[in-house]
């Protein structure tokens, strides 16, 4: 039995030249071949893993019997981020997680078959999809990051009269925003937006809720129902001294500098740069700033490697690039440069009270263990909360305190009647990745399609 | 369906009767009860031939296991071999399941496969049974079993051109308007004669072929062959992908002299080998091992596959299929003697492995060279274009080009 079959690859020395995408696709022999590695169970573990409810099993089997447009069914019937999907998901985690190949060898490399479909489909252009009869329901979609756009695509198939609201001029979310180019093409999210777009959503980009359009105004505009999918557009600070020196950026900053999104021209990224968190955001930042000119990047963390939330790709990626780790390391205070620049950071080694919980409350600071680490710049990337603006417009729902939307675990209506909300602006979403909002976005379709035909009155 | 589907029709027409598509399940395994064929009825298939049965004063022994198979490298099942014998449902099992299936799927199409030994009289009640009970057609089986009831042990009835138009001719006495199909063993020395036969007794079609007669190993530490029954073994009849080129022969060879119908069996697994088959002429595929490998739903992604395929090539109906590759299969005589074309290598998709040089070293023109840096050099003057390399090169960068 064979072992994983992979894509080609640039090498770590090529690819931090640029933004260029790191991974190829499969070539059709070695898709057949790595479809053919795979057991079909009759009960498919892999299908259970997807947030999205691919079907996974079958698409692998219609790439092993040359039904290839069969297998771009499959995906894109379950999932219309499928070409994105297959190159961000934490496969791992997920599909692969509970793959019985591995007890042979390893795990079917289902995101690289994904991709393979995808990028086919994307090569012979997408064939045409068929929306259901129309309905005589507006629906509007606030945001345009996977949720909101899953949400749209399905509502749109339903038949649904469908606007999408995006407060900033681009659409996509933290596809076009903060997923590094080489991982995910700007590219590959605008051809799957384009099918969504197909389908006959409407699009208002530059439109944010705010005072001059309400969750009121839509309703008064003849919309049934409101999706809210607005993400996170807040970055926690670590509240330490010499945080609003110049040079220490936010990890959505850095990104969009990558990016080249339009106004992030003043983001500079000097030779020597610290990365601060634990997560697949910081280790995209780290990675990023690399290409952004850095000639090091160190990434200080709480965690242990084995305790660091990033995905274990991610973290590979970034050690084969020379990304040098700094675990178990809280900052205390970033020092200035004499003016008002930033020039280091000031930690210490941290060892937890309890173990397995890795939340900064259980760190307890080693005596002694001080450490300077010089550097020109300092990105934070410990995470994003609700947007202030967003929390304004979302006064008539209930909130927790920090601001995450409330809803029906079921439904995702939230206290308001209508008003749906899914993906990261959930109190407590099931995980922060695109297949996960894509999740969220399906669900709430249904929910909505339910509630404008009375089924659930 | 969220797409719009191609507009084609996959449907065929094979002794006179409608099939919704070329997808036919054998007689054999996967066809051995109403239970088993209603399940892949409702996945897809178009028609079913039942198990090969026979009357109910027939003993049918079996000897388990049955089933035998052969991996090449990783790649398990190859070949499968069986010693499996007929149904051991008789008739009157398979008459209600025939009732059954045609009353619930009055557009599939349901055939019996019969087998009656040297007994004209089993031949004949088989036969009448098969009309009153509605079968669509029956198949004669002249090769399963394998062993010969007439002549000497190693033959089967579709190997002796008498013993051929003997059965069909009982068959024929009674089959009415029903159609009588000869499933026919690719193992003679001249199909073409065999076909003869069949045309001669009457038959209104063929199914070529049935499993290839074989011995699939034998266990080096005890020397009897797989599968062993109790220290012994026997022939198998051997199916699956390793029998396709036989199938396809098979079929190509009959339809370049015969024009009677033509069904195909014996190694396909995919829609391409559909669309190979019936490009030698067949206008139903017959499957078995495969089913009996990945289940009755492959028949999707066949009829999926198939279609998208149709309509790429701009075809509308599958039927447009049919022997449309006849007219290139020519004589070896036939063919231009020419050396015009030489081998060309994608260097930036090479990994310098050296399989080619190895191969056209001792299997070919010794033409290759390997640079210092691996990669290997063909010359083309020592290049005869034998097309070796291109076949077994593993990244497929090695294409025929022409001679300058």
């Amino acid at each position: 039995m064979s072992g994983r079959t992979t894509a080609a690859r640039l090498s770590p020395e090529e690819r931090v030249k640029g933004f260029e995408e790191i991974e190829r696709t499969l070539t059709p022999v070695q898709a057949t071949i790595e479809a053919s590695r795979c057991l079909m169970c009759e009960d498919a573990p892999c299908n259970k893993g997807c947030p999205a409810g691919i079907d996974i099993r079958s698409f692998i089997r219609k790439i092993r019997f040359n039904n290839i447009w069969g297998g771009i069914r499959i995906l894109r019937e379950a999932n219309i981020f499928s070409g994105v999907c297959g190159r961000v998901c934490p496969t791992d985690a997920l599909c692969e997680e509970q793959c019985r190949s591995q007890v042979l060898t390893e795990p079917i490399n289902i995101g690289a078959l994904q991709r393979f479909l995808t990028d086919f489909e994307a090569d012979l252009g997408a064939r045409k999809r068929v929306a259901a009869e129309k309905l005589p329901h507006k629906v509007a979609i606030v945001g345009s990051g996977p949720a909101g756009l899953a949400a749209a695509n399905e509502l749109a198939l339903l038949g649904y009269a469908v606007t999408v609201f995006e407060a900033s001029s681009r659409l996509g979310g933290a596809m076009t925003a903060a997923i590094p180019s080489f991982k995910l093409p700007n590219s590959v999210v605008e051809a799957e937006i384009d099918l969504i777009s197909e389908l006959g959503v409407e699009f208002k980009p530059d439109t944010p809720l705010n005072d001059d359009l309400t969750i009121d105004d839509l309703f008064e505009r003849g919309y049934e129902a409101v999706f809210i999918a607005v993400g996170l557009g807040k970055p926690f600070p670590l509240e330490i001294e010499g945080e609003n020196l110049q040079g220490v950026y936010s990890a959505m900053e850095l990104l969009a500098a990558a990016k080249g999104l339009h106004g992030s021209q003043s983001t500079k990224v000097g030779k020597n740069v610290i990365v601060i968190g634990g997560g697949s955001v910081a280790v995209n930042a780290a990675t990023s700033a690399l290409r952004l000119g850095a000639e090091r990047a160190t990434l200080v963390c709480l965690e242990a490697p084995d305790e660091m939330p990033a995905f274990s790709e991610d973290v590979e990626l970034a050690w084969r690039e020379g990304v040098e780790f700094l675990t178990r390391v809280r900052p205390v205070r970033f020092l200035h440069n004499g003016k008002d620049g930033v020039a280091g950071v000031e930690g210490v080694r941290i060892d937890w009270k309890e173990p397995g919980e890795f939340v900064p409350e259980n760190a307890v600071d080693v005596e002694g263990s001080m450490l300077t680490l010089p550097c020109d710049n300092v990105i934070v990337a410990i995470g994003q909360g609700p947007d202030d603006n967003a929390i304004m417009q979302f006064q008539s729902l209930k909130t927790n305190v920090r601001g995450y939307l409330l809803v029906d675990e079921d439904t995702l209506m939230t206290s308001r009647p209508g008003v749906f909300a899914g993906g990261d602006v959930l109190h407590n979403p099931i995980s922060r990745t695109v297949v996960q909002a894509v999740a969220y976005g399906k669900h709430a379709a249904h929910s909505i399609h339910d509630y404008l035909n009375g089924t659930n009155q | 369906m969220m797409y719009q589907e191609p507009e084609v029709d996959l449907s065929v027409e094979y002794c006179g009767i409608r099939f919704e598509n070329p997808f036919v399940l054998s007689s054999a395994p996967p066809s051995d009860s109403y239970e088993m064929v209603k399940r892949a009825f409702d996945a897809g298939w178009a028609g079913a031939i039942m198990k090969t049965t026979s009357v109910e004063s027939y003993q049918v022994d079996i000897s388990y296991p049955i089933m035998t198979s052969m991996d090449y490298e990783e790649k398990k099942g190859v070949a499968l071999g069986n010693i499996d014998n007929i149904s051991e449902w008789h008739m009157d099992v398979m008459e209600d399941a025939v009732r059954r299936l045609k009353d619930e799927f009055p557009t599939k199409v349901v055939g019996l496969s019969l087998w009656g030994t040297t007994n004209r009289d089993h031949w004949e009640e088989l036969t009448k049974r098969s009309v009153d009970v509605g079968a669509d057609l029956v198949e004669v089986s002249m090769s399963c079993p394998t062993d010969s009831p007439f002549a000497r042990a190693s033959l089967m009835v579709g190997q002796v051109p008498d013993d051929v138009k003997r059965v069909l001719g009982w068959v024929k006495e009674r089959s009415g308007k029903m159609p009588v199909v000869a499933k026919l063993t690719s193992q003679v020395t001249d199909i073409a004669e065999i076909v003869e036969a069949v045309e001669e007794a009457g038959g209104d079609g063929v199914c070529a072929s049935d499993t290839v007669h074989g011995l699939l190993g034998i266990d080096l530490d005890t020397f009897i062959p797989n599968p062993s029954i109790n220290g012994k073994s026997t022939f198998c009849g051997v199916s699956g992908p390793v029998v396709k080129p036989i199938t396809l022969r098979t079929l190509a060879m009959i339809a370049k002299g015969s024009g009677i119908p033509l069904a195909a069996s014996g190694g396909a697994t995919t829609w391409q080998d559909c669309a190979e088959y019936m490009l030698v002429g067949a206008s139903t595929v017959q499957f078995c091992t495969a089913v009996m490998h990945y289940g009755y739903d492959i028949v999707e992604d066949l009829q999926e596959g198939l279609a998208y395929f149709l309509e790429h090539k701009g075809l509308k109906s599958s039927k447009d299929l049919v022997g449309k590759a006849l007219p290139n299969i020519v004589a070896h005589g036939d063919l231009l003697v020419k050396k015009d074309v030489v081998t060309s290598i994608d260097e930036a998709i090479c990994t310098k492995c050296g399989m080619c040089y190895y191969a056209c070293r001792d299997g070919g023109h010794q033409a290759y060279e390997l640079a210092e840096d691996g990669l290997p050099k063909p010359d083309p003057d020592k290049c005869y274009g034998c097309a070796l390399c291109v076949e077994i090169c593993p990244v497929e960068c090695i294409s025929l080009v022409p001679r300058r």
